[in-house]
């Protein structure tokens, strides 16, 4: 520590006194009052709590989050003696990284944060729901007590169907109305020591309205594993096959396949990770898997595992369903004491698994497979290039199979009933059911598993969805569909989905939708290739444009080849999709972007607007005031 | 009027009049093009307002509200407007303080920056007030062509205005589009 102390760390800033926030009563960390701050015996309690007394660079962003749960905000101190930890070790790492790593993910705060602070979910759904009135309110309460309460907004926080919902210090409050606005002005004039957000605020529901074969099944814990048992571990890849099963996380990739190449990858150790960074705006249906079918989750896993001869597993759950973790921690302890998860199990020997949950901070790029890999290794989430793939080198270079949480699902119940029988339920070649989640214009949003020759018509007609003008069906990155298309099935042939499904009828503006996605796409955009990262840019600014009425034919071309340029030269699937709401609304209904060009034939800017700056400064029409 | 002569006007908004430096780098071409082009409004000319012309050349982007006014009236005047240089196309220098709020940016340069004597804002009906960030002309007209370059080089207006005056499309070179 001889580093650090020379440096004479003073763990209160002088200006920014880290006070400790209020512990939430469903959060993991013990609960403690406010105390007078952060020092350095905090972070060793930490370090020998979480971390085994020793901080890995892979510990890193769990570590980081930690300190933000329980801080607020992670001081640069903070930053100093987590590079000095790690750096004691071979692969040591900088402050600047360290700093870069905060950056990235959006619920790190590395600037002194007031106790409660309140993130509002900027969904079109919950826009669509009157998000805007919520954020007004708040934003006068923060003006009103800066240094106890701020409200920033996030993306998606997975609650479409019952927004528009918020989350504070992390943890979810969906439906938002006056008296929970109410309660929160409360708190923030209260300042209670302890607040208890499951009791004073309503809980996130599953809101299921049709269940199949994966939500009516209640699966009794080590059935699945049990049968697959029977056979020697290859097996397993067989009945997969015979099933068809394809990933339910939105690209629908053949699982058998998958697994087949990890199994084959000659390695000393290999990687099962379920995929629970559901950030597709609009898809909420792992969050009610991890909810109430989280036994075949890990039973999929655990079949992973033993299928692929892997020792070593994680949930990677996005910070957004923090509030699930010590339901997944009391599943997961509850399996190992089964014997169902651990060294030797049920007896078997060599079948070792060990599963871990690990965080997410805030970033919908960590969903694809290869970012979700560096983001489980501590560091930024930036899509690797592949190949190889993660089947062959992913978590530490180790053969890694990702799958999304429904996928487990699937695999549970493929190993319960048989590939053929779950191959028996097809349609042109989509096998077993999907579930979908449903917001938007409807009456019935909420869960809803479909077999895969559903329309999007029926599907419309089930939720009670009237006047239909579009439907985006897969999320911001998936098809916006107008009343030509509804009569084609939901299915991996036509319209493909990860599960979003979100209903406007005609009284949206579609042009404001698509605003939605693309800043939404801006915003999540990891940095790394110029294409994305300026091009989501451009593509939010030029529709800016649209939205003042200064935008001209000129501009409809520009998008054209920005959206062409995103599409070839972007690194990931983000910055390929990303110019997708744009094409689907320029190519289907051009009006909205014709409807909103400059009525001027010559001059497309504002100039009372370009100069309000200088009209503050008194600057412009000085004239009139000048002597 | 007796003669049938192209008419070209040029300008220097938010620029150097470094690109209208590297136009008369065509050097005794000038005397040719003179033969076929009359300026109107123009540094070169000093005629203040422009009337109807073929070809606009604009060289730097815009700053403040008469850059505004001055474009407006090329557009309007203009068949061909061009946009020259790296400031008309992409703000260049002067879009370096896009990201600095505009009162710092005053400030550093009247207020407290080295050696300045009787330290105010200015401020005066006559000068023209700035816009809250620099912009590439296209972000307020149309614009018919682009010419690059930190200069475009001499070559490069050569082309344009030949191909013009022949009335076929310009192109230009590999070499009078890079830069390295």
């Amino acid at each position: 520590m001889e580093k650090v102390n020379k440096r004479q760390i003073n763990w209160i800033d002088k200006n920014n006194k880290m006070t400790q926030i209020p512990t939430l009563l469903c959060m993991t960390s013990p609960s403690v009052p406010y105390e007078i701050g952060l020092t350095e015996k905090h972070l060793n309690e930490l370090e020998a709590d979480h971390f085994n007394g020793q901080l890995n660079r892979k510990d890193l962003l769990q570590f980081l989050i930690a300190i933000q749960q329980r801080f607020g905000w992670i001081c640069k101190d903070a930053i100093a003696w987590c590079s000095h930890r790690i750096s004691q070790l071979e692969t040591g790492i900088s402050e600047q990284e360290i700093r870069g790593i905060i950056d990235f993910y959006s619920f790190l705060e590395k600037e002194a944060c007031p106790p409660l602070h309140l993130h509002l979910s900027t969904n079109v759904t919950d826009y669509m729901l009157g998000q805007q009135d919520h954020q007004a309110y708040f934003e006068t309460l923060a003006k009103e007590y800066p240094k106890r309460f701020r409200v920033t907004n996030t993306s998606c926080t997975g609650l479409c169907d019952q927004g528009p919902a918020a989350l504070l210090n992390g943890l979810p409050i969906p439906a938002l109305n006056n008296s929970i606005r109410e309660a929160i002005r409360k708190l923030v004039e209260e300042q209670p020591a302890k607040i208890d957000v499951a009791a004073t605020f309503p809980t996130p529901q599953d809101n299921i309205q049709l269940k199949d074969q994966l939500l009516n099944r209640q699966l009794q814990s080590g059935n699945a594993i049990k049968r697959v048992m029977t056979n020697p571990a290859e097996g397993f890849l067989g009945e997969l096959n015979a099933a068809r099963l394809r990933g339910r996380g939105g690209a629908g990739f053949p699982t058998g396949f998958k697994w087949q190449t990890c199994a084959d990858a000659d390695a000393s150790q290999k990687v099962v990770v379920c995929n629970a960074d559901e950030g597709e705006p609009g898809t909420f249906k792992d969050r009610v898997l991890l909810h109430s079918h989280i036994q075949q989750v890990i039973e999929g896993m655990t079949i992973a595992a033993r299928t692929v001869g892997a020792s070593l597993g994680f949930i990677y759950l996005r910070f957004e369903y923090q509030y699930l973790l010590p339901m997944l921690t009391a599943a997961i302890e509850e399996r190992v004491t089964q014997n169902l998860l651990g060294d030797a199990i049920l007896g078997e020997e060599d079948f070792n698994f060990h599963l871990h949950i690990h965080l997410g901070a805030g970033a919908y790029i960590c969903g694809e497979e290869s970012a979700l890999l560096e983001s489980l290794e501590g560091k930024r989430g930036i899509p690797r290039i592949r190949p190889p793939f993660p089947a062959q080198a992913g978590y530490l270079g180790y053969p890694t199979i990702v799958n999304n949480v429904e996928t487990f699902c699937c695999v549970a119940e493929v190993a319960l009933t048989g590939g053929a029988n779950f191959a028996s339920r097809q349609c042109e070649g989509s096998t077993g059911t999907k579930i979908h989640s449903i917001s938007g214009d409807c009456e019935r949003p909420g869960i809803y598993e479909l077999p895969f020759d559903t329309t999007v018509e029926d599907i419309l007609k089930l939720v009670g969805a009237k006047n239909t003008q579009a439907v985006q069906v897969g999320g911001p990155s998936g098809k916006l569909l107008f009343p030509e298309l509804f009569h084609e099935p939901v299915n991996f042939s036509h319209v493909s989905s990860g599960g979003s499904f979100m209903v406007f009828d005609e009284s949206r503006d579609l042009f404001n939708v698509v605003k939605n996605f693309t800043d939404f796409f801006h915003h999540e955009s990891c940095g790394f290739c110029t294409p994305c990262r300026v091009g989501c840019g451009v593509l939010s600014e030029t529709l800016d444009k649209f939205a003042k009425h200064h935008a001209s034919d000129d501009d409809i071309q520009h998008l054209r080849e920005m959206m062409e340029l995103m599409d070839v030269a972007s690194h990931c699937g983000l910055g390929q999709t990303a110019a997708h709401p744009v094409r689907f609304l320029l190519e289907g209904k051009p009006d909205f972007f014709k409807n909103k060009e400059t009525t001027d034939s010559v001059v497309k800017i504002d100039i009372h607007e370009e100069t309000s700056a200088a009209r503050e400064l008194h600057l412009a029409n000085a004239g009139e005031s000048h002597e | 009027m007796s003669d049938n002569k192209v008419k070209v006007a040029t300008c220097s908004l938010a620029g150097c009049f470094g690109c209208h430096m590297s136009f008369l780098d065509i050097d005794e071409r000038i005397v040719d093009l003179i033969n076929h082009v009359r300026f109107d409004r123009s540094p070169l000319t000093d005629i203040k307002e422009v009337g109807h012309c073929a070809i606009g050349l604009v060289e730097g982007g815009l700053c403040n509200e008469e850059n505004v006014e001055v474009l407006k009236a090329f557009r309007e005047n203009c068949d061909l407007l061009v946009s020259v240089g790296a400031c008309a196309i992409n703000g260049g220098v002067p879009a370096m303080r896009n990201n600095i709020p505009l009162e710092e940016c005053l400030e550093t340069a009247y207020v407290n920056g080295i050696g300045v004597v009787d330290p105010q804002i200015p401020q005066h009906e006559d000068i023209p007030p700035l816009l809250n960030k620099v912009l590439p002309i296209h972000e307020a007209v149309h614009v018919d062509y682009f010419l690059p370059g930190c200069p475009p080089p001499a070559d490069a207006f050569w082309e344009l205005l030949t191909a013009v005056l022949e009335n076929r499309e310009p192109n230009l070179d590999y070499s009078l589009r890079h830069f390295d």
